[in-house]
């Protein structure tokens, strides 16, 4: 994402929207529409996942979710085996009505009209899920890890619906130097701190004494890898023929660089540049070696999991400066989702 | 592992509906003389009817191979005005517009062409009462299930391409509005026929197409 130069002459604006007119936009998206949009695509994949036959199984139900409640808090896996046995004995229209409700989300982000309330929905559908889908993540099991989707995919989809937020908070607007689409509704404080608590949450938990274990991460890539495709699965192998009897040392090397990635959005613009980076990168390499794209090859993955949100979640931190000479209501006009 | 059958009778009527509201602005559009992008309303009947036949069989009203050479035809089509539109950026057209419809077009001869191990099958019923349609070992009421994809990372970029297409075109669902000409001059632009209806049935289209890729998987 390059800087933004918003000194643009009157007459390419006008050919800028004729363009967009031409491929049928009344107003072109910026780069936060574009991320909405990718959002809007995550949750209509998900309910389009969410529609394979084997989700209509009372499997899914049965030993799917209820293999979410594990380790919990008794409550907590309380609350997950009633929602699951209630699934398990109602395994199609339950299922039917996630699917439909994912589905439904995705479009209605992606239709300007119904943004805000599809946002808003995601948000509490995410929250519900992250609870009796997916036990929070395994956050309070101890076994929690970043390389096989922790905290949990489905609440990185709530934290960027309220990151990409179609709102801008009074004094948030492209003057402001390492000013980034994330900081428009919130501030940058909070865009900052709700990274930190992400990235070094993750740093946490790649730690912890389960994944810490010589093999852990090893047998974590290679259980991943049964079923891929050969050219996935041959990635897969190198990965944990790489970290293989060296779990400690990995976790730690992982652990350091997502600390770094925690905290360097705080730094100077260049340093933030690097610290987005580094974050898509590792999102990518856990979104591939350890998530094996999401296990969509499997016929029963239920999303693309944490490390392609992780990407966008990036991508939604990239500073950017602005140099202008153009007066401050063109830069709105620019800029509005 | 099968779906629910009523799953596919869903999405064989919204083919169907899909099919059948293309057709109509073909006739409508040729009797009001309104602009309406013919080639992609014809290809969505085609493919409207077809799919309608992969969900179930007895809608199919031709054999896979004369299907395997309409798509043919289609991707062909829609290839080479890809090519001229990138070439010779028609005015008034984005560069691009035929992209998609020949993407979905490969999809479906992807997903007609017979899958390899399959004994040459190119069509029928399974003994479950389910249907084969080349690749594919059936949507419903069959055995088919996860790995029916020749090429599961194929089956999973073009599922990709048909949910960000979907995506992009819910976000274009608004009126085209007047353009600011030179000098401050209004020229507005003739529009398609009901567009909005244009885009939700393409939409429809594509999301489909999607769920038919991603239970390919």
């Amino acid at each position: 994402m390059k800087d933004i130069d918003v000194s643009v002459a009157p007459t390419a604006a006008v050919h800028d929207r004729r363009v967009a007119a031409s491929a049928g936009w009344s107003q072109p998206p910026d780069a936060r529409r574009w991320m909405q949009l990718a959002l809007g695509a995550m949750w209509l994949l998900d309910g389009l996942l969410q529609y394979q036959p084997f989700m209509f199984t009372a499997t899914f139900g049965a030993q799917t979710l209820t293999g979410t409640a594990q380790g919990n808090p008794a409550p907590i896996a309380g609350s997950i085996n009633w929602a699951a046995g209630i699934v398990a004995h109602h395994p199609v229209w339950t299922n039917a009505v996630f699917a439909t409700i994912q589905v439904l989300l995705g479009l209605g982000i992606a239709w300007r009209p119904t943004v805000k309330i599809a946002l808003a929905g995601s948000i509490a559908w995410a929250l519900a899920v992250w609870w009796f889908g997916e036990g929070f993540g395994g956050v309070l099991t101890g076994t929690a890890s970043p390389v096989s989707g922790a905290p949990g995919a489905v609440v990185i989809y709530a934290l960027l619906a309220v990151l990409l937020w179609p709102t801008d908070r009074a004094g948030t607007t492209p003057l402001i130097p390492s000013w980034f689409v994330a900081a428009r509704p919130v501030g940058a404080m909070m865009a900052r701190l709700l990274w930190l608590v992400l990235w070094g949450g993750l740093a946490y938990f790649a730690v912890q004494p389960a994944n810490r274990a010589p093999q852990a991460l090893h047998d974590m890539i290679s259980q991943m890898a049964s079923g891929q495709p050969p050219w996935l699965a041959a990635i897969q192998r190198q990965a944990a023929e790489l970290v293989a009897q060296r779990g400690l040392a990995a976790s730690i090397v992982l652990a350091v660089v997502l600390a770094a990635i925690a905290v360097g959005v705080w730094g100077p613009v260049p340093a933030a540049r690097v610290a987005v980076v580094l974050a898509g990168v590792v999102a990518v390499v856990i979104w591939v070696v350890g998530e094996a794209l999401g296990g969509v090859f499997s016929g029963q993955g239920t999303d693309p999991n944490s490390g392609l949100l992780l990407a966008l979640l990036a991508a939604a931190y990239w500073p950017v400066t602005v140099r202008t000479s153009a007066p401050a209501a063109d830069i709105g006009q620019s800029t509005a989702a | 592992m099968a779906g629910p059958g009523w799953l596919a009778d869903t999405f064989a009527v919204i083919m169907l509906v899909v099919a059948v509201y293309a057709a109509s602005r073909l006739v409508t559009g040729w009797l009001r003389h309104r602009t309406i992008e013919r080639d992609v309303d014809i290809t969505h009947v085609l493919m409207g009817v077809a799919m309608a036949g992969m969900f179930l069989p007895r809608l199919n009203p031709l054999d896979n191979r004369v299907w395997i050479v309409v798509f043919g035809v289609v991707t062909a089509w829609f290839a080479v005005r890809s090519a001229r539109e990138f070439s010779g950026r028609p005015v008034g057209r984005a560069a691009g517009h035929c992209v998609p419809h020949a993407v979905e077009g490969g999809a479906m001869l992807y997903m007609l062409l017979p899958a390899s191990g399959s004994g040459g099958s190119t069509g029928g019923m399974t003994s479950s009462g389910g249907m084969t349609m080349g690749g594919m070992a059936g949507m419903a009421g069959s055995s088919g299930g996860m790995g029916m994809a020749r090429f599961p990372t194929l089956t999973l970029v073009l599922a990709l391409f048909m949910v960000g297409y979907a995506v992009l075109l819910a976000d274009r669902i608004t009126p085209f509005p007047a353009v600011a000409g030179v000098g401050g001059a209004t020229v507005r632009a003739r529009p398609v026929l009901a567009p909005r209806a244009a885009g939700c049935n393409k939409i429809a289209m594509a999301v489909t197409m999607a769920y038919m890729l991603v239970v390919m998987l």
